[in-house]
């Protein structure tokens, strides 16, 4: 099968995964081949638990996930086409780097060890550095060499960034570019710190509370999304159309609203842009009032804003 | 070609980058038949988005100054000197209607925004 005309590398379909009292729900999103997509959200949004559902290690209590066209997880041969940088590296501590194409070399079909070897060069891992004496920085570059080295054409990445120094996030989002310059490439990466996203994702998938908030291309957030602004008194009749409402102490109050509503508020109002930052920061915000007024017997606004 | 991009611009990216190629083309550093890079390339280069490259060569399409010759990249098309003429025409007397604004929000008189001008003129 050629991933070529797989328009889709990822396929998540009505995904439920329960983790103790969190669960990530109602998922159903797509991650284009030859496209970066991004996850982002605060902290505890699930970003991470989707990613493990993506790689098999937790498994859904619902739902299906179609990786390249076949289902997952237990699907030996996607895994074969999946290059993963985790937060630690998958190597043993003790091992030397460059024994690790050796020890973990044959479970990949396609483990190309001179092509290892020209990475920890040019991420300059010398080769006789035991794994546990490694920098943050240096163990993400050798999780990506890793992930690299079997000629993956999907590409996760579980917040690779976070503790890095901003010469290695650029040199991270460098060969994440590169990777990209081949259309059969597929990458998925979350990240907490939005501004990334602006540069390197293509696509982007917000969550925020186990639910997705948006999915869909990075311009197309930017034309579905404003942001209003406006002096007080605020007017209640339009408090349906906002995400997040917020009140300075002033009584001037900002909101999340989708375009289609800015009609909704008066003309003595500001309608501005709305940035990624714009978009997680309210969606979280919507939740933590919506938790806050369950909590307090108060009616609960609508947990779900999907655009699908 | 080299696109130089300016991150704090107000001008988003997409918009920088074909202006910039729009230039070239115009300018003939890229010739009527050559291919434009390759878009993942030059994003890769840039230190930009797919998309965002992605977007700069639609808008190229849809000006008619490339075509997109699906799976070997995008190509310059014939270019049409009057258009050129006329871009580049409309080009100035948009710049031109900007410093007249910018001058007189300024209460500058126009003999002192020639001057600037012919200084400006002369420094390249």
């Amino acid at each position: 099968m050629d991933a070529t005309l797989i328009s889709d590398a990822v396929i998540i379909q009505n995904l439920l995964v329960k983790r103790g009292a969190f669960a990530l729900r109602d998922i159903d999103v797509r991650v284009p081949t030859g496209f970066v997509t991004g996850v982002v959200g605060p902290n505890g949004a699930g970003k991470t638990s989707l990613i493990k559902a993506l790689l098999g290690l937790i498994a859904p209590d619902e739902g299906t996930i179609t990786l390249f066209g076949a289902e997952h997880p237990g699907n030996r041969a996607a895994q074969q086409r999946i290059g993963v940088v985790l937060d630690r590296v998958t190597a043993m501590p003790e091992w030397h780097v460059g024994s690790i194409g050796r020890r973990i070399g044959p479970l990949y079909a396609e483990w190309d060890e001179e092509l290892f070897r020209g990475l920890l060069e040019r991420f300059e891992i010398p080769a006789d550095n035991r794994v546990d004496a490694l920098s943050r920085g240096q163990s993400v570059k050798l999780s990506l060499a890793m992930a690299l080295a079997h000629r993956p054409q999907l590409l996760l990445l579980d917040e690779p960034s976070s503790g890095l120094d901003p010469v290695a996030r650029r040199d991270l989002a460098d060969i994440i570019r590169e990777f990209m310059v081949d259309p059969s490439h597929t990458v998925l990466f979350s990240t907490h710190i939005t501004s990334e996203l602006d540069e390197l994702a293509d696509h982007i998938i917000v969550l925020n509370d186990g639910l997705v908030a948006f999915a869909g291309m990075l311009d197309e957030l930017h034309e579905r999304f404003a942001i209003v602004r406006g002096r007080p008194p605020f007017p209640d009749e339009a408090r349906p159309a906002t995400i997040g409402l917020r009140f300075e102490s002033s009584g001037v109050y900002e909101a999340l609203i989708r375009t289609e509503d800015t009609a909704r508020f008066g003309p003595d109002t500001v309608i501005d842009a709305a940035s990624t930052d714009d978009v997680v920061v309210h969606f979280a915000e919507h939740a933590r009032s919506a938790r806050h007024s369950a909590r307090d017997g108060g009616p609960a606004a609508p947990g779900k804003e999907s655009n699908r | 070609m080299q696109i130089v991009l300016l991150s704090s611009s107000a001008v988003p990216i997409y918009e920088q980058i074909k202006t910039q190629i729009r230039d070239a083309i115009h300018g003939g550093d890229i010739a009527e038949g050559a291919f434009l890079p390759s878009l993942r390339q030059l994003a890769a280069e840039l230190r930009v988005s797919i998309i965002t490259v992605t977007r700069a060569y639609n808008d190229l399409v849809a000006e008619g100054l490339a075509r997109n010759e699906h799976g070997r990249g995008f190509v310059v098309c014939t270019v049409d000197a009057a258009a050129i003429r006329r871009a580049l025409s409309e080009r100035i007397d948009r710049a031109v209607a900007e410093l007249v604004a910018a001058g007189r929000a300024a209460r500058m008189e126009s003999d002192d925004i020639i001057r600037k001008v012919e200084i400006e003129w002369t420094r390249h």
